[in-house]
């Protein structure tokens, strides 16, 4: 199977400090990402001699206090010629996105200008919160998000995962204009900056227009430290009531992975995809038996996360017994499980992931955000392919092993109003 | 069939639409149909089945969605395919069509066993709807706007209605009437002389029978209601009854006016009720054009009690102080960017042929549109605002 999906980027440093991405590629728009690398992961990090902390939900306010310009609100700019702008916080960055055709370079000039612009104060930080606070109001009414926090906190003692991307109440409270200030000069400067430019672009023209920019030379070497974090899980074991009709249950693992390397950390991430499709896909006997038998509804969900220092996989379903489901599923990984990998259904489950990839590269913004995930790694689409397809058998025999070794915490998630929905 | 050659997707999107009209009656046949008809087919027998066989198509997957267009219930079945250009394989386009024409068209009987499954699904998903808080509040919304109309039913129907439901009853409404809805076809992607003669066997299943009827919905009375449901963010909703449909002079306009009050980040709302009054975090407006309606939300604080009051107040002024040549000259220079990124996805390409088909008419050219579009008549189009609906969903 030769799949034809590259990405060709073209990589400058240009003279006044700024790391420019360019990705050719034939599109109605242009794509742009501005990437700073401060996300809710950063909670501890040194600079010289000093050691600092950073309130959860500090770098999701930055996010939202950027905007703000000494002329105006840079929204209204953006807007007034024709170029969509927004911006967002992962675990691992802060990312400011572009989306137009015309006027594109003048935009991508004043998002620099912009995002190198602190023009914060300590009324603008109040008020923000306000609207962050309806924010995380709206995230914390969504059962599902709750029972994430829920697990993550269960799994993790002090790692960063515990704690939503958005902080809670009380961390917002906590945020001050100095801190604010502070982490935005450790931060937001070119040496923790990245710009990634993808569509039909006259990347020479570009680059011209971008040397002119002017931008601050300042910068520090931040030393992001890492959080003490046993291997065990906090809690193993949990039942808690939630705003739900019908029960859940979650199960929830955590492995170390501070020994690997970026690229066998991207390896494993996608092997753990496959893995969990490949013992507890809709495809398998014993998916369908849970079925048949009514305690579960349809198949199971899954999320993998693998940023810093530790993969999590979470594997989760609505049943009417999250106890005995539990129980069931308990036996079947500790037993059953490891017959349903084979080569053949290994090689059958990499083809349909790898078909999977070809989808998601028609979506230009998702595209741009795995690209700029992956890159400074060294993994483009061609060398996910290479990945995906060098992945064995026993490889993945292995990791089933290790995937049975890990520790593990379970979250009974029980309906405030039900005891059980089919009494 | 209709076929759009769109170059540049690495993956192929074929649509089939069921429509009929609205019937009370058989908004829950629909709703099982839709899940239950992608479950299995005549080959692959069950849903572990039918997965298994998906998965060594290259992930090509189905997908199935019903919604309400006028006074049309359409139910879709989408199939994302990953081009076979990209994957130099066409093997396994033939398996795929064998599977979906199987799936979809042939079905002999519906057997306990899928039955049972694909209701507990559905009789689940009703129940957990209120977890699932905008869809909640948009069902409760049209229950209010539209009562006493074919719109206010939730196109899940009720629990009671689909454990009635048995498989005989369900087959011969998909025997005698499902299949005899009008169909249509439509698929877009970088499509081949290959690909599309193996399409052409899906030819013969199409039935264009609907001739659309241009109504909008009469909004007598004001109606200012007020529910409760758990949860700590009020949803208000606004609904303003201006009875402009797609065929109106003035629907481009109203579009525009909505992009201007609260669809993107400088719009007047956003501004205001958001960034100036710091009332939400979430503050949107969609157009239900095909019954001629206009509708703004906001997801506020539930002890604020007079948020929904204030964003009144906030519209009156924006209709008030009326449309500037400098916030046209903007909204157009937006949407137009907008709508060629909206142009840019494979999934956003059927529907819009899908709606031009079944309004029988052609796609304008933006530009062309939009040079109709002035300062008078966005200024005109807002005489037509009428506010008709004060509803909010209270947290408590």
């Amino acid at each position: 199977m030769k799949i034809k999906i590259n990405d060709y980027v073209e990589e400058y440093s240009l003279k006044n400090g700024l790391k420019v991405h360019f990705i050719k590629l034939q599109s109605h728009q242009v794509y742009v990402s501005y990437d700073v690398g401060l996300g809710s992961f950063d909670q501890k990090y040194g600079v010289q001699d000093n050691i600092y902390y950073i309130t959860p939900g500090t770098a999701h306010m930055i996010e939202h206090l950027m905007f703000a310009m000494p002329e105006g609100d840079a929204f209204s700019y953006f807007s007034k010629i024709g170029v969509a702008s927004n911006a967002f916080t992962t675990y691992a960055k802060t990312s400011y996105t572009l989306e137009g055709k015309e006027n594109i370079e003048k935009a991508i000039v004043y998002l620099l200008k912009m995002v190198h612009t602190p023009y914060f104060s300590k009324e603008h930080v109040e008020t923000e919160k306000k609207i962050i606070l309806e924010e995380i109001h709206g995230v914390n009414d969504d059962p599902l998000n709750q029972m994430y926090q829920t697990i993550y906190g269960q799994l993790y003692y002090n790692y960063p995962l515990k704690n939503d991307i958005l902080g809670d109440e009380n961390d917002l409270y906590d945020i001050s204009l100095q801190d604010i200030e502070r982490v935005y000069k450790h931060f937001y400067h070119l040496n923790n900056t990245t710009l990634f430019i993808m569509g039909d672009i006259d990347i020479n023209n570009m680059i011209e227009i971008l040397e002119n920019v002017n931008l601050p030379k300042d910068y520090y070497d931040i030393k992001r430290l890492s959080i003490d974090e046993p291997k065990v899980v906090k809690n193993s074991i949990l039942t808690k009531e939630f705003d739900i009709e019908v029960p859940l249950l979650f199960v929830g693992y955590k492995y170390n992975i501070s020994h690997l390397n970026m690229k066998e950390r991207i390896k494993l991430e996608v092997m753990f995809i496959i893995l969990t499709q490949l013992i507890l896909g809709n495809h398998i006997e014993f998916v369908d038996n849970l079925i048949k038998n009514e305690l579960i509804f349809d198949g199971f969900d899954f999320e993998h996360v693998v940023e810093g220092e530790y993969l999590t996989v979470l594997i989760y379903n609505q049943t009417i017994n999250s106890e005995l489901l539990f129980q069931r599923l308990h036996k079947y990984l500790s037993n059953d499980a490891i017959k349903e990998i084979s080569e053949e259904r290994l090689d059958i489950l990499k083809k349909s992931y790898l078909g999977t990839l070809i989808v998601v590269n028609d979506d230009f913004e998702t595209r741009l955000h795995i690209l700029t995930k992956f890159y400074k790694d060294g993994i483009l689409m061609e060398q996910m392919v290479e990945l995906i397809q060098s992945i064995t058998y026993d490889e993945m025999i292995k990791l089933f092993e290790t995937f049975n070794e890990m520790p593990y915490s379970v979250l009974y998630a029980h309906s405030k109003k039900h005891e059980n929905i089919l009494d | 069939m209709i076929l759009s050659h769109t170059e540049p997707f690495k993956t192929i999107q074929l649509s089939i639409y069921f429509s009929e009209k609205i019937n009370k009656e058989t908004i829950s046949y629909r709703f099982l149909l839709s899940n239950l008809l992608i479950s299995y087919s005549n080959r692959y027998p069950n849903k572990r089945a039918l997965t298994d066989a998906f998965l060594k198509l290259y992930g090509a997957h189905v997908q199935s969605q019903v919604f309400t267009f006028g006074e049309y219930h359409i139910t879709k079945i989408n199939l994302t395919i990953p081009n076979p250009i990209f994957i130099g394989d066409y093997d396994f386009v033939d398996e795929l069509f064998d599977i979906v024409e199987d799936m979809i068209f042939k079905k002999i009987s519906f057997d306990n066993e899928n039955f049972l499954s694909s209701k507990r699904i559905l009789i689940k998903n009703i129940e957990t709807k209120s977890e699932r808080k905008f869809e909640y509040a948009k069902d409760k919304l049209f229950e209010t706007a539209y009562k006493n109309t074919i719109h206010q039913f939730s196109l899940t129907g009720t629990k009671e209605e689909l454990i009635k439901i048995e498989p005989n009853d369900l087959l011969n409404y998909y025997k005698n009437v499902f299949l005899n809805n009008d169909i249509r076809i439509i698929v877009n992607g970088k499509l081949d002389d290959m690909f599309i003669s193996k399409l052409m066997r899906f030819e013969r299943y199409e039935n264009i029978s609907i001739k659309y009827d241009d109504k909008v919905i009469n909004h007598e009375k004001i109606i200012e209601k007020s529910d409760k449901f758990s949860n700590y963010q009020n949803f208000i909703f606004l609904g303003y009854s201006l009875g402009i449909n797609r065929y109106h002079p003035r629907y481009m306009d109203v579009q525009l006016i909505g992009k201007l009050l609260a669809q993107y980040p400088n719009s007047y709302l956003f501004k205001t009720f958001r960034e100036t009054l710091h009332l939400a975090y979430e503050v949107e407006s969609f157009y239900e054009y095909d019954k001629g309606d206009f509708y703004i939300y906001a997801l506020v604080d539930r002890n604020n009690q007079n948020a929904a009051d204030i964003l009144i107040d906030l519209v009156n002024n924006f209709i008030l102080d009326g449309i500037t040549e400098e916030m046209v000259r903007e909204v157009k220079t937006f949407f137009k960017k907008e709508y060629s990124s909206m142009l840019y996805g494979p999934k956003s390409y059927n529907p819009r042929l899908f709606i031009h088909s079944i309004l029988d008419i052609n796609m304008d050219s933006l530009d062309e549109l939009l040079d109709k579009v002035t300062v008078k008549t966005m200024n005109d189009a807002l005489k037509y605002f009428k506010l008709f609906l004060k509803y909010e969903l209270k947290g408590k």
